[in-house]
């Protein structure tokens, strides 16, 4: 990018052409959601657990 | 008062750098007095005195319609030895005595009992008074027309023999046309219709192609003609009343490309010189659980 770019908004930017130029959208990887999903069932099959536990023992 | 004989008395008023006149007809065999002769006739006083005359003379003969030279001439009568001074005759070739100031001296210029190749006049008129002159040509031969057949009046204008006129059976016109220079000029491609044009006419000025690609995401793209006329076509026609010089105005464009792994972009393309483009992704996340996020421009 140079000074002369104007971003408007994410993926959104008004490019400056005073030469040949090359623009590339550069992505990360959000593993949050995957994260979430493990946690819940995690907690789920953990509570499951503790449940059948505790029905045992009575 | 002294008894002469006078043949004939012919006063010559010339304002020009050659000139003649005619004495029609003749007979064959031609006469023997017949001759030409700078000086006389008369020898008495007061004599002939030149006071300023440089000429070339040669006198020639009508015979049907094919004009010789006399085959005599004396710088002033050789029998009745005119007076005279300061006038200095001498023979330059082809029957032509050249009279100038200097010393006077009685003498024959030339004589020849050798065969003449008839002769013709023919007056060349220019009407932009270069070229006017009397030829003396040979049967069969050829007008010869002025070397170059231009002139050149400065500030891209000149005149081009285009050729002549017969205006009657002894006389010509040269007709010369009037030209213009047209220049055009142009840093790209290729240009056409440059030149010399006839006055009135109109010429096609014309520049192709009208886009260049530099082959390095650079390209020109034909704008515009400025200078003596405007115009945005590549291909002008242009009225040739005066010299011009015209110029091609090209524009510069640059080739942005764009790219993305995830998601469409646009705006990429060609963009003129100095300008915006904008460029603008589809979506900024992508994915499910595992999720693509866009996090900023690259280059």
């Amino acid at each position: 990018m140079k000074p002369e770019d104007r971003v408007l908004a994410p993926g959104i930017v008004e490019v400056y052409v005073d030469s040949p130029r090359k623009l590339e959208a550069l992505w990360k990887t959000d593993f949050t959601q995957l994260i979430m999903v493990m946690s819940a069932v995690g907690a789920a099959l953990a509570a499951i657990a503790c449940y059948r536990r505790v029905r045992r023992r009575r | 008062m002294e008894e002469f004989e006078i043949y004939d008395v012919v006063v010559l008023r010339i304002k020009a750098a050659t000139a003649y006149f005619k004495v029609d007809p003749t007979e064959l065999p031609l006469p023997s007095n017949i001759e030409l002769v700078f000086a006389g006739p008369h020898g008495g006083k007061p004599k002939a005195i030149l006071v300023d005359v440089k000429a070339k003379l040669r006198l020639l003969v009508n015979v049907n319609g094919g004009l010789i030279p006399v085959p005599t001439a004396y710088s002033c009568g050789y029998v009745t030895h005119e007076r005279v001074a300061n006038a200095n005759v001498r023979y330059v070739g082809d029957y032509i005595a050249a009279v100038a100031p200097g010393r006077a001296r009685m003498l024959q210029v030339y004589y020849s009992t050798g065969a003449f190749t008839p002769l013709r006049v023919v007056v060349v008129r220019d009407p932009l008074k270069l070229y006017s002159k009397l030829l003396f040509l040979k049967s069969g031969e050829a007008i010869p027309l002025p070397p170059g057949y231009v002139v050149d009046l400065g500030n891209r204008t000149r005149y081009l023999l285009k050729g002549y006129a017969t205006t009657s059976k002894d006389e010509v016109a040269l007709e010369w046309v009037k030209q213009f220079y047209l220049e055009a000029l142009s840093d790209h491609g290729e240009v056409d219709g440059e030149g010399w044009y006839d006055e009135g006419s109109t010429a096609v000025i014309s520049v192709a192609p009208e886009v260049i690609d530099f082959g390095n995401w650079t390209r020109a793209l034909f704008k515009a003609w400025i200078g003596d006329i405007s115009s945005t076509t590549a291909t002008v026609k242009v009225a040739v009343d005066s010299p011009k010089k015209i110029k091609a105005l090209w524009g510069y464009q640059y080739y942005l490309a764009v790219s993305s792994e995830y998601a469409s972009v646009s705006g990429g393309g060609w963009y003129d010189k100095g300008s915006y483009a904008r460029v603008e992704l589809s979506e900024t996340e992508s994915g499910f659980l595992v999720r693509r996020v866009f996090e900023r421009w690259g280059v």
